[in-house]
């Protein structure tokens, strides 16, 4: 019953924040949050480094989808994004192998958080579908910025660039880290 | 050559005064805040230098061990969780990374990022107390992880450039020298 009580809350939350959400192509296009290109991008170093690029076909339509679940996750989608792109980026560092499907998971669960986040939890109805469709189509841009270049370097020179890529990932993490932090003291909205 | 070591002196003298005031600006306060700290500088890169004489893997561990544990520091400052001695520990960083490049220190790859990982807790610590009060915080951090990350690169391209150890002991001692010249209070 509590928990019930917590859900016209969330949703309640969302016309407060809906006159900052882009509205049109351009803008959506334009606004990706300096916050949500953490996870996006580390996401991507993560896929370009375990050598798993069919998953981002996967990662695409989870950004759409978090636009739909967004209502669901409420206004904390941000931290759990970027909790979730801390985690890719210190895989992508660190060079673990996951087990069975979980860089899948991973990267599914990533997406589908960012997508969330980037309508601050509004959800869809909050927003114009011209505007939706510039921002997933800068979240794609940013997930799949990573691997292509990677495989673009990694093609010419595959040692120093596996190296690069991991090094650049220690870095995506510590900002991450540092974002996720700030979002919990307050600094960052 | 006396001319352009004048030139660097003036360069990094008002950095030195600089480098822990407040900051109140984005990302290139963030890239410039390591950069203008001769104490931060020296340390990072002791740090590459340090990976270049150890050879792979510390060649890229070194540098990517270090953000990781510098970010861990910054989140305490964030947090405002007490760690005691920052500056001193900062000083004494420049000095002990010096000495184990100046000695050549061979030390197995654990120890080495052990080392470097509890120095760069106290150098994150330093930046991450300042980041609060920056106008944009996340700029602000962006540009100091990239700033410390690009002066280990030069340690690493300056082990991998420079031909003989004399050379390398000399930068060591040097680096070593400036670590202790600000753990003195001389600088």
């Amino acid at each position: 019953m509590r928990r019930a009580a917590w859900l016209p809350l969330a949703l309640a939350a969302a016309p407060a924040w809906a006159h900052d959400l882009p509205q049109t192509f351009g803008k959506g296009l334009a606004v990706l949050p300096g916050p949500l290109l953490l996870p996006l991008l580390s996401l991507g170093l993560m896929l370009a480094v375990s050598g798993r690029l069919r998953l981002l076909a996967g990662a695409v339509p989870a950004i759409p989808l978090g636009f739909v679940a967004a209502p669901w996750i409420g206004i904390n989608a941000d931290i759990l994004a970027l909790g979730a792109g801390l985690a890719c980026a210190i895989l992508a560092t660190t060079g673990l192998p996951l087990a069975g499907t979980g860089h899948g998971a991973l990267a599914l669960g990533t997406a589908l958080l960012a997508g969330a986040a980037l309508t601050h939890g509004a959800g869809w109805l909050a927003m114009e579908l011209s505007a939706l469709l510039g921002l997933a189509l800068a979240g794609t841009g940013a997930m799949a910025l990573p691997p292509v270049l990677g495989l673009a370097l990694l093609a010419r020179w595959p040692v120093p660039a596996r190296i690069g890529l991991r090094i650049g990932a220690s870095w995506l993490a510590a900002i991450g880290a540092l974002a996720l932090s700030l979002t919990f003291a307050g600094p960052l909205p | 050559m006396t001319r352009m070591a004048l030139l660097l002196a003036l360069l990094v003298a008002p950095g030195a005064a600089l480098a822990h005031a407040a900051t109140t600006g984005g990302l290139v306060s963030g890239l410039s805040h390591p950069v203008l700290g001769l104490d931060h500088v020296v340390a990072m890169v002791a740090v590459g230098l340090w990976g270049a004489i150890l050879g792979r893997p510390a060649l890229w561990m070194l540098p990517v061990a270090f953000p990781l544990v510098m970010a861990t520091g910054g989140v305490l400052g964030i947090l405002g969780v007490p760690l005691p001695g920052v500056e001193t520990a900062i000083a004494l960083s420049g000095m002990a990374l010096g000495l184990l490049v100046a000695f050549m220190v061979r030390l197995p790859i654990a120890l080495a990022c052990g080392i470097v990982g509890v120095f760069a807790l106290f150098h994150g610590y330093a930046h991450g107390t300042e980041l609060p009060a920056s106008a944009n915080p996340l700029a602000f951090a962006t540009g100091f992880v990239t700033s410390t990350g690009l002066l280990h690169l030069v340690g690493v391209g300056l082990g991998g450039l420079v031909r003989g150890r004399p050379v390398l002991r000399m930068l060591g001692a040097g680096i070593a020298l400036t670590g202790g010249a600000f753990l003195a209070g001389l600088a």
